[in-house]
């Protein structure tokens, strides 16, 4: 009962502690730059993403004994997923500012990589404005499996003493039971190749691997899990990995071209990281400064008049909260060496305090990990 | 004798501690909700606000054609790519910035695309779905006394989970073990505390099989936009899905397929001789629930059936349907028109012009006027914010965003802390942070 009492209170505890911490939080957006280098490319045509392998199966498992039957695909499906792979990859590198995509169907025609290749080696070869072309091949497997564990619990029968004078009954009986699973595992391997048109050269090929694994029922979940996790990268789940879904539930199993479109969607997004600027969102504390607005304000994300307010009152009085928070909104807007000098006046008031310092960090870590980006933002 | 006056004290000691934990308890709540209250956004009033295309479409293009002809269906294994078409149709003629028509040919020949140009969509559409039948098992407890019967249900019901009843004296079964769960516990102790039930009520663990049915659906579409004028030239391409899941219990199946009472009865004459309480006597490999085991096999040589009339009803099926076309539309759709977006705004109650009622009515043009009306001295902190609101509603340019931001920051200056202003200021900084963006990449 005691530990029933403390199990209640550190509940409590802990929401009151995850509401206080998520109170006031400035979402940040940074750019991350290209990992290759791409400066000289401005406007990119998209090709033919040709097939390599593609294979979806239905697995059953009773008794030890497994069954396979293969899904069978014909050329228009198989084109189809690869027109859709090709579309997600479309649909990143439209979303970011650095490329401009030119829509030619002059490259998607040709039908695989050593084509286009033939065709951009032809001394002089010059299309219309476009600097470069993205290529791709790809690799799908995709199985479902109906399958059941075997384990042995422990079921229990307790019986509570019936007066003062009879004592109860407690009892464990081992039993081996049946416990049915399904699950869904699907790889994408990927081969992207951005080709310079002139001089004619590949100027970057990635292979990329996406996993998607889920499992409902069976036994156990969590060692499925780590299984899966220990074996392959399991796709990660965010926003843009993802597909919209207006009812989801974690019970149902994605079906075969829900599959395809996430891992799609992941793996495009993973190489479009590498070859240009990306955003991404951050959520760091604000600090309870002395000025009023600042708080409200850097939560909005109205930072262009956060500053100019945060300068005023920091000019009069400088705060090292207030001076905190506008280090935080020149971070935001993208002014790192201003937000340097921000949080490191904070901090010189405040040495001991680990938010300002954290601040400081971040920004050494964008400048010591992230010179190109400069040179990057620079060639556009 | 020591063992039952060990249970009276156990029995005193727990309602001792549940009293303290009573008084403990409502503090403890009250502050959290106070919590909740400081933290939880207001609540919100929506209005529709204009907001720009991803890309920009020469203004010369007014007549769009959607050639169904150049939509492929090949995938579309749910039928749904008229639907499909007809929804895109619709929605761009809402936004009213192209005029849009669904035909199955089009001879561009005929078309003077020198003197107006068209633009043309095409692409494909993929669909699918799938009920996916099985059987899983679980483990769960029954309870018995009537404290825990009571408790029992009382907790399947907050958490809509099945229960059943055991075959031996009609105790209620859910899922889990007994002393891991909660809510069951602060039940029974209620239930105790009320004199329902003195002491620990007596627990069954069975075995249970159950069916279930899950329904996925998935649509998607791959469109093109092509401007067709003095040159051809496609302007976006995308593709974009959406899925809907639902997994269904069928809770008449539900079997308990071997209960440890009955594997008890089994052994009393070992029982007789050992009853104590609090330890539990291992009793080893008993039995096989072997009617846990799956006789039938539910992955066969065909793919899984699409959801049908007896799975999902057809009036839902056809909203789900509905909802995915939309979904998957939408993203499209705000990258060729600038398009008309439900946004999460509060409106500004009071101020002289009390314009609060036309914003949430969606006139924010009069309500505009009426501020307007008022000399600018003479505006409440309200009346700026509602100023701001109703431009940032009608905005077609980002001119009205720049004045729609400087009326947030005036509301702000005379309302100072006020959050609600200072949302407007940041979400119209958004606003004009892209815009900036889109002027910048449309320049080079």
């Amino acid at each position: 009962m005691n530990n029933y009492i403390f199990n209640h209170t550190l509940y409590i505890l802990l929401i009151g502690a995850f509401l206080l911490t998520s109170c006031a939080k400035a979402t940040l957006t940074m750019r991350s730059p290209a990992e290759i280098n791409t400066r000289d490319i401005r406007n990119i045509a998209v090709g033919k993403f040709e097939i390599g392998q593609i294979s979806l199966k239905y697995k059953t498992e009773r008794n030890g004994i497994w069954q396979t039957h293969p899904v069978l695909l014909n050329v228009a499906q198989q084109k189809s997923i690869s027109r859709s792979v090709r579309a997600r990859v479309i649909n990143l590198l439209t979303a970011t500012s650095y490329f401009k995509v030119v829509f030619s169907d002059e490259f998607e025609k040709l039908e695989n990589d050593t084509a286009l290749q033939q065709l951009v080696s032809v001394r002089g070869y010059k299309t219309l404005n476009v600097d470069a072309v993205i290529s791709g091949k790809l690799w799908l497997e995709i199985e479902r499996t109906d399958g059941v564990d075997l384990s042995k619990e422990g079921l229990e029968y307790f019986r509570p003493p019936r007066s003062r004078r009879s004592l109860g009954l407690n009892l464990t009986v081992d039993q081996v039971v049946w416990w049915p699973y399904k699950s869904t595992r699907g790889t994408l391997g990927l081969e992207i190749k951005m080709t310079h048109l002139v001089p004619a050269e590949v100027v970057a090929t990635t292979f990329e691997t996406r996993t998607y694994s889920q499992r409902i029922g069976g036994r156990s979940t969590e060692s499925f899990q780590q299984i899966a996790e220990s074996l392959t990268s399991v796709l990660p789940t965010s926003k843009t990995t993802e597909t919209e879904s207006i009812e989801k539930s974690a019970d149902v199993l994605p079906s075969f071209e829900q599959i395809i479109a996430d891992l799609a969607l992941s793996i495009a997004s993973g190489f479009v990281r590498r070859v240009a600027i990306t955003d991404k969102t951050f959520s760091y504390p604000i600090a309870d400064g002395k000025f009023p607005n600042s708080k409200i304000l850097i939560e909005a994300g109205a930072y262009d008049l956060a500053i100019e307010q945060l300068q005023q009152a920091t000019a009069e009085n400088p705060d090292p909260n207030d001076l905190y928070n506008l280090g935080l909104c020149f971070e935001a807007v993208g002014d790192y060496g201003l937000a340097q000098t921000s949080y490191r006046e904070a901090w010189s008031a405040e040495p001991e305090n680990l938010l300002f310092a954290q601040g400081m960090g971040r920004i050494e870590r964008l400048q010591r990990e992230n010179p190109q980006l400069l040179r990057q933002l620079e060639s556009r | 004798m020591r063992v039952a006056s060990t249970v009276r004290r156990l029995s005193t000691d727990m309602k001792k501690t549940m009293s303290v934990q009573q008084k403990l308890f409502l503090p403890m709540c009250l502050s959290t909700l106070v919590l909740i209250s400081s933290c939880a956004a207001p609540k919100l009033s929506q209005f529709e606000v204009q907001r720009p295309s991803r890309i920009t479409v020469p203004r010369e293009v007014k007549k769009v054609f959607i050639r169904a002809d150049l939509v492929d269906e090949t995938n579309d294994k749910l039928g749904i790519k008229s639907k499909v078409l007809q929804q895109l149709a619709q929605e761009l003629n809402r936004f009213e910035r192209f005029n849009v028509s669904v035909v199955n040919t089009l001879d561009e020949a005929n078309i003077d695309s020198e003197k107006e140009p068209i633009a043309i969509i095409q692409g494909e559409v993929i669909s699918g779905g799938e009920v996916d039948r099985g059987q899983f098992t679980d483990l769960a407890t029954c309870t018995g006394g009537l404290g825990g019967r009571l408790s029992s249900a009382g907790a399947a019901a907050i958490s809509d989970e099945t229960i059943t009843l055991d075959s031996w004296r009609g105790y209620v079964c859910r899922r889990g073990a007994f002393a891991s769960n909660v809510a069951e516990m602060a039940l029974s102790s209620a239930f105790a505390l009320a004199g329902l039930n003195e002491v620990i009520p007596p627990k069954n663990q069975v075995v249970r099989t159950y069916k279930y049915k899950n329904i996925s659906l998935f649509a998607q579409a791959n469109f093109s936009f092509t401007v067709i004028g003095l040159k051809r030239e496609t302007l976006a391409i995308r593709a974009d899905s959406s899925s809907f899941g639902r997994s269904i219990t069928e809770k008449d199946s539900y079997r308990n397929v071997k209960e440890s009472h009955l594997i008890s009865l089994t052994l009393g004459s070992l029982i007789s001789y050992t009853r104590i309480p609090i330890f539990p006597i291992p009793i080893r490999e008993v039995a096989l629930a072997s009617r846990s085991n799956p006789k039938q096999i539910f992955y066969g040589q065909k793919p899984l059936p699409v959801p049908s009339i007896y799975d999902l009803p057809p009036k839902e099926k056809k909203k789900v349907i509905q909802k995915l076309v939309m979904l998957t539309l939408q993203s499209f759709i705000r990258t060729i028109s600038p398009y008309k977006v439900m946004v999460d705004a509060e409106v500004a109650s009071g101020g002289k012009a009390k314009a609060g009622d036309l914003l949430k009515e969606g006139k924010s043009k009069q309500a505009r006027k009426i501020i307007e009306a008022i000399p600018e001295g003479k505006r409440d902190s309200q009346d700026w914010y509602n100023l701001g609101l109703a431009y940032e509603a009608s905005a077609v340019s980002p001119e009205d965003y720049e004045d729609a931001r400087r009326f947030y920051i005036t509301a702000l200056e005379k309302g100072p802390g006020t959050k609600l202003y200072a949302q407007g200021v940041g979400r119209t900084r958004l606003y004009l942070a892209e815009k900036r963006r889109l002027a910048k990449q449309i320049q080079d």
